[in-house]
């Protein structure tokens, strides 16, 4: 079947019903979702929630009991090398040669994917702000240094998808704020899909467009995340006398609950017009009234709580 | 094009693992140990008495000191003494770390998020392992040539002594030269099973350390049981009977027979340890 120009493009990472088992313990359970093509795709969830299981898996390196994983259309298990081709991956505690140069370490782990070429290695340092250490031995460099040592080596040789556990785990706030720019400019320059995973809400909040999370390896949520944040029902209310204005919200059964002196909990099946319109009649003065959006902090406690 | 672009990548990875392996400061230890056991060697059988011992054994079969107290019989023996008394060592510690360790220290994960076959790292491994085996092999030859050469300022003829194989053999400077790079070789390709055994456990869910005595404690244990009279009739089927083929190019004629038997012999256990260990790196899960 061909695809026609008004197809959707497919997506650049497929999980499909992937079910993984460690002993007793289910680390991943019929996990499902997509990630779009051209998105930085986030991967929330607290430690043991499943998140480097998944990725593991993504990248062949643990074979899940159930479901397939694809990249790029191709499975990661039948034809690994197409999967893998285009990926770069850094992992939540990256590991090198301590031994080698950094330089040496880009070449060997380069050479697995294409011919290591002298100045695609320079550019991918520079690229991370390493070009000056490039020729000293990886155990002198701090913590930093080696994150950035592994983001060059998953830019290297020119990866369609990235794939990041924990990407940001030890950099200072200045390279923090420079890792979060090259990701940027890899998605929107260069229109790379990036699947991230981080327990820094802020920094999926500020980087993501999709998101996924995950809780004791199950999804409870996957897709953008505007939707995610977006709770209707939440709203703050400004309104004059507030006194008056609270009590009869709340006889009228419009408001369930009042969380602060202007948040409140809309009753199912009420909206803002509703609350407006009963406002004017009522003649109380409406002086904001508006969906709140949820922090994803108070959506991602809420949920691990539940 | 794709396959073309991974067969032509494989020089360079097999590059990148001798680098690895060839980088580490316990592989050169392992060559600096074996240079410091030679020259221990040949200090003690400068000793008087020691001396003394081996002339008589050569007076008592009608052969003189100075012709036969010369490099050549000399590296034999420290080639024979050495690989015994540290080969097996430094092979086990090399092959129960070459998978073991990289697992331990994350860095095999690395490599495995690349678009490589898991297969193709065990061959890149093994085959690393491999020429390090055979390069320590001649490396423990040349040394101890050049060092018992230098030390008595003459190459000589050629005396072996080997109880255990029945050989009391004598050879002129050319001939015996020919059958110690020989046998030097045969050596070195025939501890290449040790390597072998501690790859494949390396491959297994354990520890590198783990898998390097376990190793030994294979052999050991072969070697004690073929030692063993009751025995004697199953020599040929334990490991460390095969692993003395060098030896057996000094004999005289050359049992060429029982050369190809160890030798094929072997190559059925390298393929078998090489078979099991792959197998086990490809079933494995990494996290």
């Amino acid at each position: 079947m061909n695809r026609t120009t008004t197809d959707p493009p497919s997506p650049a990472i497929e999980v499909e019903r992937v079910s993984k088992r460690f002993g007793r313990r289910w680390a991943l359970r019929d996990v499902t979702f997509a990630v779009p093509r051209g998105t930085i795709f986030g991967l929330l969830g607290h430690n043991g929630a499943g998140k480097s299981t998944l990725l593991g898996a993504l990248l062949g390196q643990l074979f899940p009991d159930a479901g397939r994983l694809r990249i790029g259309g191709a499975d990661v298990f039948a034809r690994r090398g197409e999967a893998l081709r285009r990926v770069g991956a850094i992992f939540e505690t990256p590991a090198f040669y301590d031994y080698l140069s950094g330089r040496r370490n880009l070449e060997l782990l380069c050479a697995y994917s294409a011919r290591p070429e002298r100045a695609r290695i320079e550019a991918a340092a520079d690229r991370v702000g390493l070009a000056d250490d490039l020729d000293r031995p990886v155990r002198a460099y701090s913590h930093g240094m080696r994150q950035r040592l592994a983001l060059a080596q998953a830019l290297l040789p020119d990866p369609d998808v990235l794939i990041l556990d924990e990407p940001a785990d030890g950099l200072d706030p200045e390279g923090l704020m420079e890792f979060r720019d090259l990701l940027r400019h890899l998605n929107r320059e260069r229109g790379r899909t990036i699947l991230l995973s981080s327990h820094l809400l802020s920094e999926v909040r500020e980087l993501c467009s999709h998101v996924a999370v995950l809780r004791q390896g199950n999804v409870v949520y996957a897709g953008p995340l505007r939707n995610l944040l977006a709770d209707e029902r939440r709203v703050t209310l400004r309104l004059m006398p507030a006194d008056r204005a609270r009590a009869g919200l709340a006889s009228a059964g419009l408001v369930e609950e009042w969380e602060d002196e202007e948040t409140a909990r809309l009753a199912p099946g009420a909206g803002v017009p509703d609350v407006v319109r009963w406002c004017v009649r009522e003649g109380i003065e409406v002086r904001a009234a508006a969906p709140r959006e949820l922090s994803l902090e108070d959506l991602y406690v809420r949920w691990m709580r539940s | 094009m794709d396959a073309v672009v991974t067969r032509n990548l494989w020089g360079v990875q097999w590059r990148g693992e001798l680098l690895k392996l060839f980088s580490r400061k316990r592989t050169h230890i392992g060559f600096v140990a074996f240079l410091a056991l030679q020259i221990a060697f040949l200090a003690l059988l400068q000793l008087p008495k020691s001396r003394a011992a081996f002339t008589r054994l050569l007076e008592r079969n009608g052969y003189g000191l100075e012709d036969y107290f010369g490099g050549l019989t000399l590296a034999v023996m420290m080639v024979h003494f050495t690989m015994f008394l540290l080969g097996g060592l430094y092979l086990a510690l090399v092959g129960g770390d070459i998978v073991a360790k990289e697992v331990e220290d994350g860095t095999l994960r690395m490599i495995l998020s690349r678009p490589v076959s898991r297969l193709r790292v065990a061959s890149l491994k093994w085959t690393a392992a491999a020429a390090y085996t055979l390069a320590l092999g001649l490396f423990v030859g040349a040394s101890s040539l050049a060092i018992a050469t230098l030390r008595l300022g003459r190459l000589g003829r050629l005396f072996v002594f080997a109880p255990e194989l029945n050989i009391f053999e004598v050879f002129g400077p050319l001939e015996g030269l020919g059958r110690f790079a020989a046998a030097t070789t045969a050596m070195g390709l025939a501890t290449l099973v040790v390597t072998s055994l501690a790859f494949c456990l390396s491959c297994l869910r354990m520890k590198p350390a783990a898998a390097t005595i376990l190793s030994l404690s294979i052999l050991f244990a072969d070697m004690v049981l073929r030692n063993i009279p009751y025995f004697a009739s199953y020599q040929e089927w334990f490991i460390t009977w095969h692993t003395s083929v060098g030896l057996r190019l000094f004999q005289q004629p050359i049992p060429w027979w029982s050369i190809w038997t160890s030798f094929t012999y072997l190559a059925a256990l390298n393929a078998t340890f090489f078979t099991i260990g792959a197998a086990a790196l490809c079933a494995r899960d990494f996290k």
